[in-house]
């Protein structure tokens, strides 16, 4: 029982898909482009842009409300 | 339960191959070229010495503060000898960072900037943060590595430097 709970808790860490990137390989990552929080103005547009074609706010974030019932 | 022992083994493995280098150990050797201009740089010709290899990327905010720190570091203590490590893949963003008007100091001449366009050299020490640093002892012992930035943190660099320079 113990070897096949440690066996499958082993597997699901391999088969995670995830990865750690090493602090010198982040150069990609650490690219202004890869922060979804850096463009405020645009964010703002696509979010006035959303609630007005969905009829709806709020939604974008887990804070948030939201009936995520877009199409 | 015989398993145990061999789940908790792979745990230690685990966890070890996130230690990076530790201190105590004998610094791996590297040869890496200058990043402006110059000879390449062997670790092992620099025997006799205390060395301060500091991996630092223009893409790392906290390293535009660590760098003129290192270039003050190495102003106070001459004879310690401070190898700027970029791991910029491009050798030309690397070299627009330093011509910054804040890490001047660098091209200066004080600090010797390598280029590890494939951060095999940042892998050999494994590095836990950028940017990271390690000092190594005049017999190649790597006695001291810090990953990552804060303010103060050159202080404490600072004196295992005087220490280490002090020994014989």
């Amino acid at each position: 029982m113990v070897k096949s709970t440690a066996f499958g808790l082993v597997l699901v860490f391999l088969l995670s898909g995830c990865a750690v990137v090493k602090p010198f390989d982040r150069e990609k990552l650490a690219d202004p482009i890869m922060d979804p929080g850096a463009h405020l103005s645009k964010q703002t547009v696509e979010q006035k842009f959303f609630s007005t074609v969905e009829g709806s706010a709020g939604g974008g974030t887990g804070l948030n409300g939201g009936c995520g019932c877009s199409k | 339960m015989r398993f145990f022992p061999s789940f908790a083994a792979w745990v230690l493995c685990f966890s070890l191959s996130f230690a990076g280098t530790l201190p105590g150990q004998m610094a791996p050797a590297f040869t890496l070229p200058a990043l402006v201009r110059g000879p390449s740089v062997h670790l092992h010709d620099l025997h006799g010495k205390v060395v301060l290899v500091d991996f630092w990327a223009s893409w790392c905010p906290p390293c535009r503060k660590s760098l003129p720190e290192l270039a003050r570091l190495q102003a106070r203590y001459p004879a310690l000898v401070v190898l700027a490590v970029s791991v910029d893949e491009s050798r030309t963003k690397a070299i627009a960072f330093l011509d910054k008007k804040d890490t001047m100091s660098i091209a200066g001449g004080k600090l010797t900037a390598l280029h590890d366009s494939t951060r095999q050299v940042a892998a050999l020490y494994d590095l836990q943060g950028m940017p990271a640093a390690v000092l190594i002892d005049k017999q190649g012992v790597l006695r001291f590595r810090h990953d990552g930035y804060a303010l103060g943190d050159l202080d404490k660099l600072g004196d295992e430097v005087k220490g280490l320079l002090g020994e014989h």
